[in-house]
């Protein structure tokens, strides 16, 4: 078994039958048994020096056998470059979840600060307009939905307000009317 | 049982945080296995390439147009030209 061609600049024509990889294999038997599995192709895994002299790596490579030329052309891939690109990947989609994360945690804060912030705003002050203090109003600063229920709140205080002041004025006077006359009664 | 309004948002900000995490940890979890499944079927479709150029040449023979020895040598200086992925070669035993 010859290495008839490989990639440019690499050592043909040499006899690779009795090459070994680092578990002591031979490299191209098992590469030509495997491409003999089913319908003259299939894969051999095995370990294989990148560069001369380098350390033997996993190797995972198909073959096919044609048979016309009784020769096995064989293609492979480094499992440690398969590694390599799913730690890129992985790095990857750790930064995307991230900052999808990130950006739902904000969105999130936004929405609660929204929402819960001015409805606590709003049951205070109706806790004391509750105690009788019917001047507190509600600070407006949005024009969302709870700006438009804080400004109809704040009319409904005011309604409120103006009226019991008149209802109040009238008593006032009949309290007043009502003590004059017992005024008088006490110097008959 | 009844829940507050701030309870409620929370509870679905982690539960969406929560969802997010397990769909990112199963692709990643069922990332290498794929990438290498995909790698192999990039072996096959390589192979299948070059049997197509292989057979082309044999054809060549079979119609007298190439001599066999010719048209070896023709096909072997093909490989040494195909680098792929970066690290990908052909080679012919």
């Amino acid at each position: 078994m010859v290495l008839k061609a490989t990639l440019k600049g690499k050592k043909t024509g040499g006899r690779v039958t009795h090459v070994k990889d680092a578990n002591g294999r031979y490299v191209y038997q098992d590469i030509y048994n495997g491409s003999r599995e089913f319908a003259d192709r299939g894969g051999t895994q095995y370990q294989f020096q990148r560069v001369a002299g380098g350390v033997a790596e996993d190797k995972r490579s198909y073959s096919l056998y044609f048979k016309p030329w009784n020769i096995v052309v064989s293609t492979g891939i480094y499992i440690s470059d398969v590694h390599g690109k799913v730690a890129n990947n992985i790095i990857e989609m750790t930064i995307i979840v991230s900052l999808v994360i990130a950006g739902l945690a904000f969105i999130a804060w936004q929405i609660i600060t929204a929402v819960i912030s001015p409805m606590m705003r709003i049951q205070k002050v109706m806790a004391k307009v509750e105690a009788t203090d019917m001047t507190w109003r509600l600070n407006i600063s949005k024009d969302d939905e709870l700006g438009l229920l804080s400004k109809s709140i704040n009319s409904m205080l005011t309604e409120f307000h103006n009226l019991l002041t008149k209802l109040s004025s009238p008593s006032y006077d009949l309290i007043s009317a009502s003590d004059s006359l017992c005024g008088d009664c006490a110097t008959n | 049982m009844s829940f507050t309004l701030k309870q409620k948002v929370y509870s679905f900000v982690v539960f969406s945080l929560l969802s997010i995490l397990f769909i990112g940890y199963s692709g990643i979890s069922l990332l290498p296995e794929e990438m290498y499944k995909d790698r192999k079927i990039q072996l096959k479709v390589q192979i299948e390439t070059v049997k197509g150029i292989l057979k082309s040449y044999q054809q060549k023979v079979v119609r007298n147009e190439l001599m066999q020895e010719g048209a070896q040598t023709a096909f072997y200086l093909i490989p040494q030209e195909m680098q792929y992925s970066g690290s990908g070669y052909f080679f012919i035993s």
